[in-house]
């Protein structure tokens, strides 16, 4: 194999982590953001049902963080760099909203309950979970803009200016929208294998707003892109239109199915409507992976690397993905989250 | 503050960072392969005391993890934040082994979500089987990332052209002449500190008087672990010596203090290096012993730190000071075990004197364990990759780390803090029957 084949192999792969730590650990920021706003007399079991559902699953969603980020740095080891530089300032609010998202679920299901302990780490549980996706959806884009530019291998950046233009905002909204239209949507049918109806229209209504929260948000970016990310559009123009397109009509399907009670169809169109938007932002800035200096091949490593890489990642995807099929099994099959509460849900004490 | 220059901001930020993250590295590593024998117990005998062992630190463990895991994630995003020049020109060189940590650090977070929420859900012996993927898979990210540090104390895999990386070996790098070496010696210092950990809690709970069944066995599985490794533990802390004297020589000198290349090198014990004076004050000294550790001959030439202009020699005063450290806290912990084995063969029950030492090896271990990273990464100072790039060069040219600083400082104490006292919980049981 060539190492443009390695290259794109590479790209695939770590395309595909970060669109599946979107659908997953994504979900589980929209989960945290659900949380913050729980609010009113079903406040207590909205909550635990959020904890419920995530605790089992959340640090392995989040080990897809993990896997984009050193499959950018060995494989693309520039881009990681100059990634790194420009945008320093939004990853650090990620990273720290990460380090606290993390901790505090982990503490606030300790401690007794209704304690001023459970308050406190569970609002610092919600808010690290609203900022985050805000900050990296806001790094992604900058990614787009042209605002990040590379002079001989070095990063150039305005600190501030490079990740807050107007493109950059709608999308860290639009990625807040989309984790929260994940989560309620998977949301809806937990509370179902539950049995929670009230629950399940709670988070059926919150699906549909963050739905159109979504939808609206990239559709404003696609009009806004024009003229603050030209590169991306000429590339969504010629090459990523269609999955525009997929992103729509499972979007509008998504909404329908959740309206006429079909939550598992809908998860699915959910999930499909997401993946498109990031499999479009791909598809529409190809070849670069920091507009307009830097495209993939530019930052690749050479064949050397990327050859052992792929092994590793063929013989690591062996292993993962039949553990990752017995996590899912375990908690997510139909009607397995209607046995008993288990040690872990529980408080503590 | 604030005059703290960039580089000194983003060493002290590694630093706290990867010390913070590495307590909680270490008991995520030590901790399952303890469960693993305590659930086997509690399945074969049906003993609910062994359970209730099993399931206090199956809590414990879900807490450390969660911590664990998001403090690691910053450090990953910390090599291209602090240190674009070591990611950009390098990344492609030990790239590999943290591609590899990822999916390490998969096997181990699925299968602790399963561990964790699945006790009514699997068979006890299918729950207990998903013990193992946690441990593997936490001692296996160790060894990666370990490996990816060994490297760049001994870097190879790689040829330079004009000083262009041109052709890149990974697996070359990953296993570097430091790698064995180093990650053996990390994984029995975490199996060390856990079960030193854990034998300190109980410690503390039976000189309470709290003297029940889960108290003792807590303390024994603990004590067993962390003792049965320490001899294992000398010989390897040897032959770590061993390599640093063979390829990082003003490393050893560093460590021991040690300014003129002599033949019949004296073991320096104690002391201090006073770096303007060029000399080590107030040491005791064996001679010849140096030059026989290292080299196995008592009139050997090492190499003192004169050997090298003082640009290219690392802060002397904390490496020596962070290497006795270390070795102090592995000769008292030899002692310790000589003493437990008096204890057991002549009683049963445990003294005030000896909970006590064991209560202190408890975070002694961790100091040790500590002052050995620090030996290692501050006396590899100046270089981030020895021989080929200084640490300076490596640098971010971003402004305002020293904030970065301050709020790693903060959030890590507060983090820290909140952990502690959610652990004291867990193990005082609370309304749980003992």
């Amino acid at each position: 194999m060539s190492r443009d084949a390695f290259e794109i192999a590479l790209l695939l792969a770590m395309g595909g982590g970060l669109t599946l730590y979107v659908l997953l650990g994504g979900a589980d920021f929209g989960g945290g953001v659900w949380d913050l706003l729980a609010a009113g007399p079903k406040r207590d079991r909205q909550r635990a049902l959020i904890s419920a559902a995530i605790g089992p699953v959340w640090e392995a969603n989040h080990v897809w963080l993990i896997f984009v980020v050193t499959a950018l740095f060995a494989a693309f080891p520039l881009a990681f760099a100059v990634i790194t530089q420009a945008l320093y300032l939004p990853l650090s609010i990620a990273i720290g909203g990460i380090v606290l998202r993390g901790a505090a679920f982990a503490f606030r299901s300790h401690g007794d309950p209704d304690s001023g302990w459970q308050r406190a780490w569970t609002r610092v549980f919600g808010i690290a979970s609203l900022v985050t996706p805000i900050a990296l959806g806001m790094t992604g884009a900058a990614l787009s803009t042209g605002d990040v530019r590379v002079v001989d291998g070095e990063a150039e950046a305005s600190l501030v200016g490079a990740w807050t233009g107007p493109l950059s905002w709608l999308a860290g909204g639009l990625a807040l929208a989309m984790c929260a239209h994940l989560a309620a949507a998977y949301l809806t049918v937990e509370a179902g294998s539950r049995g929670e109806p009230d629950l399940v229209s709670a988070f059926r209504r919150r699906a549909v707003i963050s739905g159109v929260a979504a939808g609206g948000l990239a559709l404003l970016g696609l009009l806004v892109m024009r003229a603050d990310a030209p590169v991306l559009w000429r590339g969504m123009v010629s090459d990523g239109w269609p999955l525009v397109v997929v992103s729509g009509v499972a979007g509008l399907g998504a909404i329908g199915a959740i309206v006429v009670g079909r939550p598992r169809a809908a998860r699915i169109a959910v999930a499909v409507a997401v993946a498109a938007v990031i499999g479009g932002w791909g598809v529409a800035q190809a070849p670069y992976l920091v507009v307009p200096d830097l495209t993939t091949s530019d930052a690749a490593a050479p064949l050397g690397a990327l050859r052992p890489l792929a092994i590793g990642y063929v013989v690591g995807g062996a292993v993962i993905a039949p553990s990752l099929y017995a996590l899912f099994r375990v908690f997510k099959r139909p009607g397995s989250e209607g046995v008993g509460v288990s040690e872990g849900d529980r408080p503590s004490t | 503050m604030l005059a703290i220059s960039g580089l000194d901001a983003a060493r002290a930020q590694m630093a706290v960072s990867l010390g913070f993250h590495i307590v909680f590295a270490a008991l995520a590593i030590g901790l399952p392969a303890m469960m693993i024998f305590t659930e086997y117990r509690a399945i074969r005998t049906g003993d609910a005391g062994w359970m209730e062992l099993t399931r206090r630190w199956a809590k414990s463990l879900g807490i450390l993890v969660a911590v664990g895991a998001v403090s690691g994630t910053v450090l990953s995003f910390a090599l291209g934040l602090f240190w674009p020049g070591l990611m950009g020109r390098w990344g492609s060189v030990i790239g590999l082994p943290f591609a590899l940590e990822a999916f390490a650090f998969f096997v181990e977070a699925i299968f602790l979500g399963i561990y964790l929420y699945g006790w009514d859900r699997l068979s006890p012996w299918a729950h207990w089987l998903c013990g193992f993927p946690v441990a593997i898979g936490g001692a296996a990210s160790a060894w990666f990332v370990v490996a990816a540090n060994a490297w760049m104390q001994t870097p190879q895999g790689f040829e330079l052209a004009r000083g262009a990386v041109v052709e890149v070996d990974p697996i070359t790098a990953m296993l570097n002449p430091s790698t064995p070496v180093m990650t053996t010696h990390m994984l029995i210092a975490a199996y060390m500190a856990t079960g030193f950990t854990v034998a300190a809690v109980y410690a503390v709970g039976m000189l309470r008087g709290r003297r029940d069944a889960l108290h003792r066995r807590g303390l024994a599985v603990g004590l067993v672990a962390g003792l049965a490794l320490a001899p294992v533990q000398v010989f390897v802390g040897d032959l770590a010596a061993r390599l640093v004297a063979e390829h990082q020589p003003v490393k050893l000198a560093a460590m021991e203090g040690l300014w003129e290349t002599t033949r019949r090198a004296p073991l320096t014990i104690g002391g201090i290096p006073l770096e303007g004076r060029e000399e080590t004050i107030l040491a005791l000294r064996i001679p010849g012993a140096l030059s026989w550790l290292a080299f196995g001959d008592t009139d050997a030439l090492v190499e003192g730190l004169s050997a090298v202009p003082p640009d290219e020699r690392p802060n002397t005063l904390v490496v020596h000071l962070a290497y006795q450290v270390m070795i102090s806290v592995g000769v008292g912990l030899s002692g310790l075990g000589v003493w437990a084995l008096v204890v057991w063969r002549r009683r049963r029950q445990p003294g005030r004197w000896f909970l006590r030492a064991v209560v202190v090896a408890g975070p002694a271990t961790f100091v040790a364990l500590e002052s050995g990273w620090i030996v290692t990464e501050v006396g590899r100072q100046p270089w981030i990759v020895t021989g080929y790039m200084r640490t300076a060069d490596a640098v971010t040219s971003n402004p305002g780390i020293v904030w970065w600083l301050v709020a790693t400082i903060t959030i890590y104490v507060s983090l820290g803090a909140a952990c502690a006292w959610l652990l004291a919980r867990v193990a005082r049981g609370r309304r749980e029957a003992a």
